[in-house]
């Protein structure tokens, strides 16, 4: 949320403008604690709600906050489709690598072999890339950082505000509360930020680095900007060829 | 409860830290370091161990989760 805002100041969005768009977990409480315009709702349906709103209103600039549960487990079709349609919003994905706020579960994006609540003997699947499914699907900004790498996280996030189309942000950040203390055995917020630092590369070394090297490790980066035509702008024109 | 003031910087308001220790680990001059001292939801508070180090560089008010921390610049 401190990045978000600070990002926010620096490319003078205008508040009233502005809908906030979060359903249920960890970080769908940021709309919550904004001074603008939210909605807050069930979990992994951000992005339906999101294209409403930009079909209804198109001017608004709408920012969607949520986390690896919302965009890729429940919400992942909606997610896909609407990268598919480039539809512009600023997708902000707290990636905390597991179910938090249900327990610790095991979650799509929970590094291959970690233990987690309902994985006691590790996680037997292999993560999931969101940024390479995001870019597949057609999403036209794409960038993925840590939270030990705050500036960088903050000035993509400026990026994406100010990108026409679909703009993704993902940061992977800490849950010392579940993830922590079942995958890492510990409860310090530090160690899992250290951990998560330690484990991540950036998009320059990871040229050099084989597939099997990059198989447990996050790539970030400001990875992706294309343009694309957005999909409102799209339905605008095909009402406009009705009329 | 008011700020905890000190001449440093760096304010810290006793009542929104939970005791985390991020500041400590982000700050590249070893600023702050976790004290004894506990606020009335019984969490450890960070302090401001040597405010002449600092560098105003806010990695400590940017990354703290509550929003405790606040650095004049």
């Amino acid at each position: 949320m401190s990045y978000f805002l600070r990002a926010a100041d620096h490319v003078d969005l205008d508040f009233d403008n502005l809908v906030a768009v979060g359903g249920v977990g960890c970080t769908a409480r940021i709309p919550v604690y904004l001074d603008v315009d939210a909605l807050h709702g069930i979990h992994g349906r951000v992005l339906p709600w999101a294209t409403g709103i930009k079909l209804h209103k198109p001017e608004l600039d709408v920012v969607v906050f949520a986390g690896d549960g919302g965009v890729a487990a429940i919400g992942g079709n909606h997610f896909i489709q609407a990268a598919r349609r480039n539809l512009n919003v600023t997708v902000v994905v707290v990636n905390n690598l597991n179910f938090a706020m249900t327990g610790g579960q095991v979650s799509p994006s929970t590094p291959k072999g970690l233990t987690t609540s309902t994985t006691p003997s590790g996680n037997v699947e292999p993560s999931f890339d969101l940024n390479k499914l995001a870019e597949t699907a057609g999403a036209s900004y794409i960038s993925r950082w840590n939270t030990a790498r705050s500036a960088q996280a903050i000035k993509s996030m400026e990026e994406a505000l100010e990108h026409e189309g679909f703009s993704l942000v993902e940061i992977i950040s800490q849950c010392p509360t579940h993830f922590g203390r079942y995958a890492l055995g510990t409860g310090s917020p530090t160690e899992v930020v250290q951990w998560i630092d330690d484990k991540s590369v950036t998009e320059k070394e990871a040229e050099d680095m084989s597939e099997e090297e990059l198989e447990d490790r996050f790539v970030i980066g400001n990875l992706l900007k294309r343009s694309r035509p957005t999909f409102e702008g799209n339905v605008m024109k095909a009402i406009e060829g009705c009329q | 409860m008011p700020a905890t003031k000190s001449k440093s910087p760096v304010f810290i308001q006793a009542e929104l830290c939970k005791g985390c220790g991020l500041c400590v680990y982000y700050c590249p001059k070893d600023v702050l370091e976790m004290s004894k001292d506990m606020n009335e939801k019984g969490y450890n508070l960070a302090k401001v161990a040597r405010p002449d180090d600092c560098i105003k560089c806010q990695q400590c008010e940017i990354n703290c989760p509550d929003l405790a921390i606040t650095v004049d610049s």
